[in-house]
């Protein structure tokens, strides 16, 4: 073997890596079909579909961790059995789940040593392991402190944690599944810079994302996947956004939000000078006095762990208020239990919907009712009434297209998009008052982006107060009536839509007052 | 009381806990692993019956000691056979074990009942157990006592220092990731489980033949150890050195009621005897109040300085249990 075979890490190229005529039976489903699929060593090859279209279990499948019923999978032209994650590593197959894989009581260090040969045998060399992930760090320029816990970390700083764990590993072909679904725009770039610089090494990426105009600047090919069926490939050079928005739909989309005028009511939340404390032990929230009046979204803007999680947190009384006061509709509700805020209609779409959202375990239609199990109609006297629980459901499952064989699937069987849908389906349809959402359109198609930024504006319009917190720029910019700028756990600045724009928020970002 | 005696004593409490630092020690193998075993109680009574009744028999020590880790590696495997394999309810299937092995022990060793048996020799490691005090509190033991401090030493040492150790812990916490990390996440279930089981098994033999020797049936004075072992698992955190502290209070308490009883002739000795398991239970409340309501509200009413000390104080003392303990593992 050549030296030019050679990856920077020192592992052998894969030069070309096919799967052809995979097929995948889930109970009811038909995740994949007959799908013919290849990446070569020094492209990024994305995979497109809308939710629940196959992506990831075609992804899973060339990782190990489902077996296809039909196809095989051929590696530098000759057929591999892929039985378990242990031969896909073996092989030089990385992947970035789109649920992170990360064992959340350990520390960055130690979730990237886990399962890596050590340099001292049987013992763990953290050390050694630390002192390069900030060598990587400093080479991709990603910020990350070997030793904290998981636990500790945002979503996106967990997203650099699974970057910088496959970085070290070295991977000769990547899966990233979603990757840049919960990372800011800033973050996107970077990750990007990588990808360019690991594709030159010659590298074989994998690419999936619901940004078109990620695919567009990232990727050399395109396959879009609708139903488990493979519809073609084509190279991105000669394709467009909207091109790729009719091919994956199957239909004309293109989204301009009607915000339509609303006459702004009375105060419904109120934070008077709240302060509590982060996860890390820091100030989580110094300070934040906001208003969310009745017809309007207030959107939140920030970059990522500068605690919106705190503030979101805060509100729906999850995490203890140290300081300062809360008000829904003009009645404190400082330090109040989770579920008593929540029967005073407001509802929350956390960020973390597999962890904070829903009951994996549960089915579709009792995921649905987790907020008003114990009302009318889904129980009375203290049962619960089937039949109105599964008319709910059946009447969600329609209205937000979940894609799901039945109501009674477990929800840890949905694709990523439709666990999403789920949660935001029960939360905006039990008429509240009040809406916190954070990255309500995160791992959505955009279809599905569509009808829920649609939605969030029907709620406005019957005049729920929402307050709106997202990393992503032009989804705030698309909804909000007023823009708060969250900055290490204060206001910088509330800006009116109308004068905001992308370079103003930047700044106040970044903690510079313009 | 003089200084001697109360340095022989502490001595015994190290020779006395050195059984249930097995069984906790094993138990918490198991549970970082994923698996409750929650037999227990059975496992120490029959592998103590069953590691005295061999040694009888044969009058060799050793294959006491090995039959009684091979009763509990047996029980163990039943355990992991029907929660992993057959992805049964840890906690049905342990219990009933705990019952069945309990009661099997006294039905089998009614012929051992009262025999005279074996029992190992003290052996006292000379060099070191001339050191003051240290030599008579550590060093001045039998083998099964050193061979509890080794466990405890290698136990913390394997989960927080080595590879596989790290990977145990990625199991017990998300299985997944550390399946698509290459693991071979039931197998190492197995493992696990069976070793864990079988240093719980040596904990009978280790009573029976060495702390309190010999075989009474029922009134051995064995049956309740395992539930609070189990219980001494819970207030370690999953933690071999702050179990391991446990397993010595609990002794110390035992010890307590002991040499307190000729001072204290108005209370029945029953009464001493058996205060140290509700002690230990009322140990276990303290630690993981820190996460009580009204608790959490007295702190905060409290002037800054106090309550930062017992904040800190309770987040020291407070441990969250694998996030996967008792949870069957599916990949598909
Ligand atoms: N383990 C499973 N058991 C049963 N059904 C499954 C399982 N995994 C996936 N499915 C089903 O297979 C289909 C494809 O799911 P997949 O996760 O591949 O979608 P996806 O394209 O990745 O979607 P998304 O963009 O929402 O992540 C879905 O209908 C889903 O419900
Ligand atoms: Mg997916």
């Amino acid at each position: 073997m050549t030296e030019s075979n050679k990856l920077p890490s020192g592992r052998s190229r894969i030069d070309s890596l096919e799967m052809r005529g995979i097929t995948k039976r889930f109970p009811g489903v038909l995740a994949n079909y007959k799908v013919d699929f290849d990446v070569k060593s020094g492209e990024v090859h994305a995979l497109l579909g809308v939710n629940g279209a196959g992506k990831s279990t075609l992804m899973k499948i060339l990782y190990g961790l489902y077996h296809p019923d039909e196809g095989e999978i051929l590696l530098n032209g000759k057929p591999v059995t892929i039985s378990s994650p242990k031969d896909s590593i073996h092989l030089g197959i990385g992947m970035i789940h789109q649920h992170f894989m990360l064992v959340q009581t350990l520390t960055v260090a130690e979730n990237v040593a886990l399962g890596l040969p050590s340099s001292r045998g049987a013992l763990t060399d953290l050390d050694r392991v630390s002192k390069r992930i900030l060598e990587l760090a400093d080479i991709y320029n990603l910020k990350i402190d070997p030793s904290a816990y998981i636990w500790q970390l945002s979503v996106g700083q967990q997203q650099r944690v699974e970057i910088i764990k496959a970085l070290y590993r070295g991977a000769a072909l990547l899966i990233l599944d979603e990757p840049t679904a919960v990372l800011t725009p800033q973050e996107v770039d970077e990750l990007f810079v990588i990808m360019r610089q690991m594709v030159k090494d010659g590298h074989a990426l994998i690419f999936i994302s619901h940004k078109l105009h990620e695919v567009v600047e990232i990727s050399h090919r395109v396959t879009v996947l609708r139903d488990g069926r493979k519809i073609g490939t084509r190279l991105t050079s000669e394709t467009t956004k909207q091109d790729l928005a009719n091919w994956m739909v199957g239909r004309e989309v293109g989204f301009v939000p009607d915000r339509g005028k609303v006459e702004i009511g009375e105060i419904r939340l109120k934070l008077e000078r709240v302060v509590c404390g982060s996860d890390r032990g820091t100030p989580g929230l110094r300070g934040v006095s906001l208003d969310v009046h009745s017809g309007e979204i207030l959107g939140v803007a920030g970059v990522s762990g500068n605690g919106q999680r705190e503030l979101a947190e805060t509100i729906t009384g999850l995490r203890k208020v140290t300081g300062g006061k809360v008000f829904l509709e003009g009645k404190e509700i400082t330090n109040l239990a989770p579920g008593e805020i929540t029967d005073r209609m407001l509802s929350y779409i956390p960020e973390e919907r597999m962890r904070d959202g829903m009951i994996k375990d549960f089915t579709v239609a009792e995921n649905m009712i987790l907020r008003e199990h114990h009302k009318l109609p889904y129980s009375r006297y203290g049962f619960l009434n089937l039949r109105g629980i599964s008319k709910h459901a059946d009447d969600l499952i329609k209205q937000f297209r979940v894609k799901t064989p039945s109501q009674e699937t477990h929800a840890k069987n949905l694709s990523g998009g439709n666990i999403q849908k789920v949660v935001l389906a029960r939360e905006i349809s039990r008429n509240p008052h009040v809406i916190i959402a954070a990255q309500p359109t995160r791992g959505l198609d955009i279809g599905a982006t569509e009808y829920v930024r649609e939605q969030l504006l029907v709620e406005r319009r019957k005049g729920a107060a929402i307050m709106l917190i997202s990393e992503d720029l032009d989804e705030i910019l698309a909804l909000s009536d007023r823009i708060a700028v969250i900055y290490e756990g204060q206001i910088m600045d509330i800006v009116p839509r109308a004068t905001a724009t992308p370079e103003k928020l930047g700044l106040l970002m970044a903690g510079v007052h313009p | 009381m003089d200084s001697t005696t109360i340095l022989i004593g502490l001595a015994s409490v190290l020779v006395a806990a050195a059984p249930v630092v097995f069984a906790v020690m094993g138990e918490t193998l198991s549970e970082r692993a994923g698996v409750i075993n929650l037999s227990m109680n059975g496992t120490i009574l029959l592998s103590a019956m069953g590691g005295f009744a061999v040694s009888v028999r044969t009058g060799n020590l050793f294959l006491g000691f090995l039959t009684g880790m091979l009763i509990g590696a047996a029980v163990a495997l039943i355990v992991a056979f029907s929660s992993i394999t057959l992805k049964q309810s840890q906690v049905a299937v342990g219990f009933v074990l705990a019952l069945v092995c309990r009661d099997l022990s006294y039905f089998l060793g009614n012929p051992f009942m009262g025999l005279a048996g074996p029992r190992l020799p003290a052996w006292p490691l000379s060099g070191l157990k001339e050191i003051p005090v240290i030599g008579t509190l550590f060093f001045n033991h039998d083998l099964m006592t050193y061979l509890s401090f080794i466990v405890i030493f290698v136990s913390w040492f394997w989960i927080f220092r080595t590879r596989p150790g790290l990977m145990l812990q990625g199991i017990g916490e998300r299985p997944a990731a550390a399946y698509v990390r290459g693991a071979n996440v039931n197998l190492m279930r197995y493992v696990y489980t069976v070793l864990g089981g079988a240093l719980i098994g040596l904990a009978g033999p280790t009573y029976s033949l060495s702390v309190k020797a010999g075989w009474k049936g029922t009134i051995s004075g064995l049956d309740g150890i395992g539930w609070i072992a189990l219980a001494i698992t819970i207030f370690g955190g999953w933690n071999p050195l702050r179990a391991a502290f446990g397993a010595y209070l609990f002794a110390l308490l035992q010890w307590l009621g002991l040499v307190l009883q000729p001072s204290l002739p108005n209370i029945p000795s029953q009464v001493l005897q058996v205060a140290p398991f509700p002690l230990m239970i009322l140990t276990l409340l303290l630690v993981n109040i820190g996460d009580a309501e009204w608790v959490e509200r007295t702190l905060a009413s409290l002037p800054e300085p106090t309550r930062r000390f017992f904040a800190k104080a309770f987040r020291a003392m407070r441990a969250s249990p694998p996030a996967a303990l008792g949870v069957p593992f599916e990949r598909d």
